[in-house]
């Protein structure tokens, strides 16, 4: 039974590059460390996510999955290889993209409601049409009555929160999530899951989230791409197989903890070491 | 209630501190029969700036006038050139390391030669009131930029913000706490500027004033003009501050 599920897991291929809404082909990274020196931050990388997937950049601390997503982002250039979006290629940010970041990076100056409208500041649109779906998304994460706060009248859980529906609000077509529940406390964390896969699933968006957590890797990914140590690259590519929607309870069942033995086995392997 | 108390007694305290000093400073001069030349007693001070009332409030108004113009002019200058400056990193790295050394030379040295170039008169008090304000304002400014966020530069970037706009919404309200701290002092130096360039080179104001009436050994009326200069320095200041609560109000603290 066990060595069955291994077996099933390990089978997943990759699906060839150009024909997904993601398309990273060979995309390196390096940077340079002052003087002569360089590091080499992500090694020649491949991968695909199809349109309306939710993936998971698994990998340890520094393994350049941040700066991976940075350059998906388009807030980062890529030393070698290509990005395609949505069958065009990153050069810079663009407006139907949402990035969330370890932390909330909340204006601290202004409510929740008005952070939630950032967007369409920052790209000179006019917000007013979006008001009233602003406070929607407020009220569905559970911040009914406190649009008017100001961030530090906020918990860290409340303005990841804030910041969800800031990420949301403009509709974009991919969501692009940077560790955005490290920061947060395990029940905390837990919560912001789901409530993450309840935004997810209304407003169906291709998703990729890095992470440190095995768990939280499995919990919401339809697949999971697993990153070497520095410098990085994806080394495993696991589909999970559970349907949605999840219930937090499916991490006690064997084949939940099954995926994430074998996933921390593909993390702690050092390649040649 | 508690509140009230706590707020009194920071205003009762100094202010009886400053009471008792006076007395002390009147009795010992009374006690001692100092000659009111060397050493007048506050109520010396006080009938001289009753008698001369007229004189003074006369000679403050230039003062003021170039204090306010000069604190403006090195406030409008100082954020503009620090703004200017965020938005090239090619521009700052020429530009900032040569205002820091202009900075560490003594502001006040550089007088005689802004008189040699602006002549007697209000242009040069204008320039070297403006000329000292200048620094602390750029430099705070500066400060108040590069400290931003960074990751909320970088998530108005990634909304395709332009560097304009992300410099009107994130950096410059970010920079506030910063630029009025620079305000603060720069209210003070304004004064500074003002007196010191009234010293070397005018016929008004009152630091003009002061030197005249310690020519005359009126020692009296020095201090009176003082007493107005701080009475001056401490409205500027208010205004100031005031101007600091209005702006975090405005941005909700």
């Amino acid at each position: 039974m066990i060595s069955a599920t291994i077996d099933r897991l390990a089978a997943v291929e990759t699906p060839a590059a150009g024909d997904g809404y993601v398309v990273v082909d060979g995309v390196a990274k390096v940077f340079n460390a002052g003087g002569r020196q360089q590091v080499e931050a992500v090694a020649p990388t491949s991968f695909t996510v199809q349109s309306g997937e939710f993936i998971s950049l698994l990998g340890p601390s520094g393994c350049g999955k941040s700066t991976l997503m940075m350059m998906v982002a388009g807030l980062d250039k890529p030393s070698a290889g290509t990005i395609t979006v949505a069958g065009k290629a990153t050069v810079a940010p663009r407006p139907e993209t949402g990035i969330m970041f370890q932390d909330p990076t909340l204006l601290p100056w202004k409510s929740a409601l008005e952070n939630v409208l950032f967007p369409f500041r920052a790209m000179n649109r006019p917000a007013e049409p979006f008001f009233e779906r602003a406070k929607m998304l407020l009220d569905e994460v559970g911040l009914k009555g406190f649009h008017h706060h100001k961030p530090r009248q906020l918990s860290g859980g409340m303005r990841q929160r804030v910041a969800i529906c800031r990420t949301l609000v403009y509709e974009p077509d991919l969501l692009l999530m940077d560790e955005p529940f490290s920061a947060l406390d395990a029940l905390t964390r837990d919560d912001m899951n789901l409530v993450l896969m309840k935004m997810w699933q209304e407003h169906h968006r291709t998703a990729i989230f890095v992470t440190h957590s095995i768990r939280e890797a499995v919990y919401l990914s339809d697949r999971v791409l697993v990153m070497s140590q520095r410098p990085g690259k994806v080394i495993a590519d696991v589909r999970i197989p559970f349907a949605r929607p999840r219930p937090l309870e499916i991490g006690e069942t064997a084949e939940f903890n099954e995926i994430c033995g074998y996933l921390r086995g593909k993390i702690q392997h050092r390649p040649g070491g | 209630m508690m509140a009230l108390a706590e707020r009194l007694r920071a205003a009762v305290l100094p202010a009886a501190f400053a009471l008792g000093l006076l007395v002390l400073w009147q009795v010992l001069t009374m006690a001692f029969h100092y000659p009111k030349v060397v050493m007048p007693a506050p109520t010396d001070i006080l009938a001289a700036l009753i008698d001369n009332a007229g004189t003074i409030s006369r000679q403050a108004v230039p003062t003021m006038r170039d204090t306010l113009a000069g604190f403006l002019l090195a406030t409008i200058l100082g954020v503009g050139l620090a703004s200017l400056l965020s938005f090239s990193r090619t521009v700052r790295d020429a530009i900032y390391p040569l205002v820091i050394l202009l900075q560490l030379v003594p502001k006040i040295a550089w007088t005689p030669l802004f008189i040699v170039w602006a002549g007697i008169g209000w242009p040069s008090r204008l320039t070297i009131a403006t000329f000292i304000a200048f620094f602390p304002i750029f430099i705070s400014m500066m400060s108040g930029l590069e400290a931003t966020d960074r990751s909320l530069v970088r998530l108005s970037t990634s909304l395709t913000a332009t560097p304009w706009r992300t410099f009107w919404l994130v950096r410059l309200p970010a920079s506030m706490p910063y630029l009025f701290a620079g305000l603060k002092i720069a209210a003070t130096l304004a004064v500074i500027g003002a007196i010191v360039a009234e010293f070397i080179s005018s016929s008004e104001g009152l630091g003009f004033l002061i030197q005249k009436s310690a020519a005359l050994l009126q020692t009296d009326l020095i201090l009176a003009a003082i007493v107005v200069l701080c009475l001056l320095g401490l409205g500027f200041y208010g205004l100031v501050q005031a101007g600091e609560t209005a702006v975090r109000r405005w941005q909700g603290e």
